[in-house]
């Protein structure tokens, strides 16, 4: 099917219009008219030589030669004439011959037809003295005069049709087409992105409604996109939230081991303080004093790793998007792994799972966003172990013992992409829901323990921040596996 | 019945043919007189100059004034008189002849009545007008025109 512009379909339309009144002004009017003009003249010849035959029958009847006259001098003033014969009919042998013309001695031809040029008309006349025709005959050069000058009318009507034609497809070009253009390339810009976008909407038409409609459109819409905007960053925060809520354990957890450490070796510290001031042995005190060293050296790091177990739980739920920096990914697994079973088990204290880590050792640093990518990790593991978890509940709930719940995950590197693997031998997504799980608000969780945002969130964390992939490969009540792919 | 035949029916039989026979002689014989307007056309003429006018061939008189002419209706005896004395055609003759001439355009129609009255009546009204009435006909206005001399013929 041919695509046509609106421009175009405006131009085919008027230009229709004009070429169906040109057909008809040209062809069919002027047709019409001249057979109109033919006939007329036709009836005109007729009535002219049915008033000679009229005047001769009176003047020989009534010997009044005036009739026969005026009739004559009618005929011979027209211009048209080319020749009027009076034809005499022998009673006897019916034979035609002709009587008199006018002009004098002009060839009538007994099978004069009308053609082109004239029209021959005949009229009978019939008295006691004489019986005939009157043969009438009229040139068609007032005919033909006419039918030039109604085609150069009909060409002049054309001109000015055509003429008002272009003029009313300009207007409607300008009045419909360019508006309606505008409003298209404003929607298409509107739909990239830009909501800055205003049409023109002066005319009072339905143009100019559709402009103002279009307007205010956008002007709702940018409402709406902020107020959508707003809705979803509290929905990010909340989800922030709830996974900092579920690390709360882990980080304790983890804390709670550099902070023994400081405390034994503080108080070791002090013990050897104490020996410090007792010892008068030179080597003894040189000795102490080494191991005070290496007490506050070991002090002094796992006081630093508490704080930086700190400062990345500040920087998980920090609320604004983070830059990129080379990470350790491996590491950033691993000790998300830690805080996320951790975690869990201070949830469910009955629930274990065996974590297996695999991962490649050759794995260089990634430019990742390490707060969102945390993110992903600790929402996955998180995903694995609740489907764990209740595969196990209902397996026991049918007599099953022998489940053993498993968190699997592994780092790879392969063609300048590095892939993290996290599978869980849950209870798997069902195949009916699988194409859904990425869908912002999407949940199989009771209500009150999941957001929906989670899956949809790390995918958008996973292209969007980190223009890497994120795909998931499952079998219900058997496994879920979630591969990231981050590009080096 | 054969006296009857011979002494009614036959006597007049021949009597309504000499009628007839009488009537058509008088009608031949009728005699004319051509009367004219005083303007235009002149006192007497010949009869060769008679007939070139009443044959539409003299249009104009010699003063210019335009001819003008009237007869009486071919079926009257006056009217058939015209025509044979005149022109030495019939009746019907002279309406044909001057069909043509009028039908071509050649000459002024000519004016038919049906009494030496209104022939001069239209002469007298129509300055150049020429006519053929009855011999003996009293004029009221116009003149009377002699042919080779005669004032009737």
């Amino acid at each position: 099917m041919i695509k046509l512009s609106l421009k175009s379909k405006i131009w085919f339309t008027v230009l229709s219009v004009v070429t169906m009144f040109a057909f008809f002004v040209l062809f069919y009017f002027p047709e019409q008219q001249e057979r109109t003009l033919l006939s007329n003249y036709n009836k005109e010849v007729q009535n002219l030589a049915n008033t000679v035959a009229l005047g001769v029958k009176i003047a020989l009847t009534e010997q009044n030669l005036e009739g026969v006259e005026t009739a004559m001098d009618f005929v011979r003033k027209n211009e048209e004439l080319k020749f009027v014969g009076m034809m005499q009919v022998d009673s006897a042998s019916g034979e035609k011959t002709i009587f008199k013309t006018v002009p004098d001695e002009y060839p009538i031809p007994m099978d004069m037809q009308s053609n082109d040029t004239m029209i021959v008309k005949t009229a009978s006349f019939n008295t006691p003295l004489m019986s005939g025709d009157i043969v009438l005959s009229m040139g068609t050069a007032s005919i033909t005069a006419s039918k030039k000058e109604i085609r150069f009318t009909s060409l002049f009507v054309c001109f000015i049709v055509l003429c008002v034609g272009v003029f009313i497809g300009f207007l409607l070009a300008r009045n419909i087409s360019v508006p309606v253009l505008a409003l298209r390339d404003a929607a298409i810009r509107v739909g990239e992105g830009d909501r800055t976008q205003q049409v023109k909407s002066g005319s009072q038409d339905e143009i100019g409604e559709l402009g103002r409609a279009f307007n205010k459109m956008v002007k709702a819409l940018n409402v709406a996109e902020a107020e959508r905007k707003s809705a979803q960053d509290q929905l990010i925060l909340s989800e922030k939230m709830a996974s900092l809520g579920q690390m709360t354990a882990g980080i304790a957890h983890e804390i709670k081991n550099p902070l023994n450490f400081v405390n034994n070796f503080s108080s070791l510290s002090v013990d050897l303080l104490q020996e410090l001031e007792e010892s008068t042995d030179e080597e003894d005190r040189k000795e102490i004093i080494e191991s005070l060293k290496g007490n506050l050296t070991k002090i002094a790091h796992h006081g630093k790793r508490a704080d930086s177990i700190v400062a990345s739980m500040l920087q998980h739920s920090r609320g604004t998007a983070g830059t990129k920096v080379p990470t350790d990914i491996n590491q950033l697994c691993s000790e998300y792994t830690d805080l996320a079973f951790h975690g869990m088990r201070a949830t469910a204290r009955d629930f274990n799972c065996a974590i297996v880590k695999n991962f490649e050792d050759n794995i260089p640093l990634v430019q990742a966003i390490p707060q969102e990518l945390s993110r992903v990790i600790l929402n996955l593991l998180n995903n694995g172990f609740y489907a764990a978890a209740e595969r196990e509940r209902k397996s026991k709930e049918s007599g099953n013992m022998d489940y053993k719940p498993e968190i699997r995950i592994t780092t790879t590197r392969k063609d300048g992409i590095v892939i993290i693997k996290i599978r869980d031998n849950g209870s798997g997504i069902p195949k009916a829901i699988k194409d859904k799980i990425f869908e912002p608000f999407f949940t199989t969780k009771p209500t009150g323990q999941g957001t929906g945002l989670g899956l949809s969130l790390s995918y958008d964390i996973m292209t969007k921040e980190h223009q890497g992939m994120m795909s998931v490969d499952s079998e219900e009540n058997n496994f879920t596996e979630f591969t990231l792919q981050l590009p080096l | 019945m054969n006296k009857i035949l011979r002494h009614i029916i036959l006597p007049f039989l021949f009597a309504a043919m000499a009628m007839v026979v009488s009537q058509d002689a008088h009608a031949q014989d009728q005699a004319i007189m051509v009367i004219a307007n005083d303007k235009g056309a002149p006192t007497s003429m010949t009869m060769k100059e008679l007939k070139s006018v009443m044959q539409g061939e003299k249009q104009r008189w010699d003063d210019g004034t335009k001819v003008s002419i009237a007869f009486m209706k071919a079926n009257t005896s006056v009217g058939s008189s015209t025509a044979k004395k005149i022109m030495g055609m019939t009746g019907d003759q002279l309406n044909k002849f001057w069909l043509a001439l009028v039908f071509q355009g050649k000459a002024k129609a000519p004016v038919f009545y049906g009494s030496s009255t209104d022939v001069e009546n239209f002469i007298a009204q129509n300055p150049g007008a020429i006519g053929v009435v009855e011999a003996g006909h009293i004029l009221k206005s116009g003149h009377t025109v002699t042919i080779d001399g005669k004032k009737n013929f």
